[in-house]
């Protein structure tokens, strides 16, 4: 190992994303390493260039300057021990920047390839890459995203809906401000700067983290979003864990259902969600269970009975009949809060096949709504249930009073089942909205 | 704390990873260690500063039919 290298070594063991433990490694990207000398005034990176390399100062300084529609600006000024250039290598972007010395100064180049190298091979490095990603960044709101406040409990939290997605995010007034700020022209310091004057805090986590959240979740543009794939590293558990998951729950979307939806609610049940309405449905579902428990004896003996009864196969017309049921419980009560359906489809979760209905839009609303959407599956399904319960008592003594009781016995586990909180069914969404506090 | 002093505190926030932690974890010390002057207001700011963003992405509500 020369001198050269060693006191390189060194130098990189101070500077944050170089803090490389593996010794070889360090070794290596100490090797690859490339000596720059710059007299004051010198442009080391022209905004708008093609990047190939990053760069860490050694010695000196260096202005970091951008241009807009008022001129060129000065944005920081980095010393010893920074990095810049990364940001083009890491998004496969042009350079966002100039930088020029400010005074004689030393710097040491990494090639793209040398750094994909080292990346590959260092996790946290590639972290602080990333965090130094975000810090730098001028993020923007992604178009055709709509927002709506909601007071609950006497505090306003505003939610962001992407109509395109179907996917939401929910803000406090704090982040609200930050998201009202994210044109794409403020850095990371602008945006803590206007954050202490507002709210009289030093918050630049509290920006940062709020703006990370909204990039991952696809709601503003920055940095993360243009990410070069080819420069992150991926395991290959990573990758197993990812296939395994898309193969135990895959989905089949329909989209553009809320029209439909629209006409049914209005044209056939919107009186379903009136008083009378459920105080005649709760008396039903009371009927239901006394008919079905006053024919428990009979049940029994067809359990233990013998024989073949073909009317069995009835069940399957009558199991589709009441997932379709179920389902429409959830979106035509969705309709009635006067939130959209965003999608309806049928798949795979795990072990069984899955029917479902996208009532995410009722993030819009408050818990009680949304736990009435959640109940209002299992309900309607009850109703129906119940309905073939009356059915068996007025047929009772044959085969197809048998099948019927068969039905309603094994739907009624199967409601047990869906109000199950500790599986991701209606109960799991119900019990989370009830122990919320918005 | 003036205008400016946020202004050089955010640059020395953005380019030093370690005094990132330091204030997430004692913020206080960092503040005395660096002979900032602070108004009560402010430092009544300062301990009452939310470290966890209450900010969330709302996950997907796919009402399912276990069967």
């Amino acid at each position: 190992m020369t001198r050269g290298s060693l006191s390189r070594i060194e130098f990189l063991k101070q500077v944050s994303p170089f803090q490389i433990k593996d010794p070889r490694l360090l070794d290596q990207l100490a090797k690859s390493l490339q000596d720059i000398s710059c007299q004051t005034g010198d442009v080391i990176l022209r905004q708008g260039e093609i990047g190939d390399g990053c760069f860490l100062v050694v010695s000196g300084s260096v202005e970091i300057l951008q241009q807009d529609e008022k001129g060129e600006k000065q944005v920081t000024v980095l010393e010893k021990g920074s990095l810049f250039g990364e940001t083009a290598l890491l998004t496969n972007s042009p350079r966002n920047a100039t930088v020029r010395a400010l005074e004689n100064t030393q710097l040491l180049k990494l090639n793209k390839e040398d750094l994909r190298r080292v990346m590959g091979r260092d996790p946290h490095m590639v972290r602080t890459l990333f965090e130094l990603l975000n810090l730098r960044d001028r993020p923007c709101q992604k178009k055709g995203m709509t927002s709506q406040t909601i007071t609950v409990e006497g505090f306003p939290t505003t939610v962001l809906k992407d109509p395109v997605r179907g996917a939401y995010y929910r803000l406090s007034p704090e982040g609200l401000f930050v998201w009202q700020l994210l044109d794409g022209l403020h850095n990371l310091r602008d945006l803590a700067l206007l954050y202490f004057q507002k709210f009289h805090q030093f918050a630049p986590h509290t920006v940062a983290e709020t703006i990370a959240g909204l990039v991952s979740s696809g709601f503003v543009v920055g940095n993360m979003s243009h990410l070069d794939e080819t420069m992150v590293p991926k395991s290959f558990l990573g990758q197993f864990l990812k296939k395994m998951s898309s193969f135990l729950q895959w989905k089949i979307m329909i989209r553009n259902v809320d029209p439909f939806m629209e006409r049914v609610y209005h044209k056939y049940f919107h009186w379903f969600t009136t008083w009378p309405a459920q105080l005649f449905f709760i008396f039903f579902n009371g009927i239901g269970f006394f008919i079905f428990f006053s024919q428990w004896g009979s049940f029994r003996s067809l359990l233990v009975g013998d024989g073949w009864n073909y009317f069995l196969l009835l069940l399957i017309p009558l199991t589709l009949l009441s997932i379709f049921i179920h389902e429409m419980g959830h979106a035509l009560t969705v309709k009635a809060f006067g939130r959209e359906v965003l999608s309806v489809g049928l798949g795979w979760y795990w072990i069984s096949p899955i029917f479902y209905v996208d009532t995410s839009d009722m993030w819009l609303e408050q818990r009680w709504p949304r736990i009435a959407v959640s109940l209002a599956g299992p309900y309607v399904h009850l109703i129906f249930i119940n309905f073939i319960s009356l059915i068996s008592f007025f047929i009772q003594g044959s085969e197809l009073s048998g099948v019927c009781l068969i039905f309603t016995a094994g739907s009624y586990l199967v409601i047990l089942m869906n109000l199950n909180p500790i599986l991701k069914y209606d109960g799991y969404y119900a019990l989370q909205d009830f122990q919320a506090s918005h | 704390m003036s205008y400016e002093t946020v202004g050089k505190l955010i640059d020395k926030w953005l380019n030093d990873p370690g005094f990132r932690s330091a204030l997430r974890e004692n913020p206080e010390a960092v503040i005395k260690k660096m002979k900032i002057n602070l108004s009560e207001e402010e430092w009544v700011a300062l301990k009452k500063m939310d470290w966890n963003m209450s900010d969330e992405a709302l996950s997907q509500r796919v009402n399912k039919f276990f069967s």
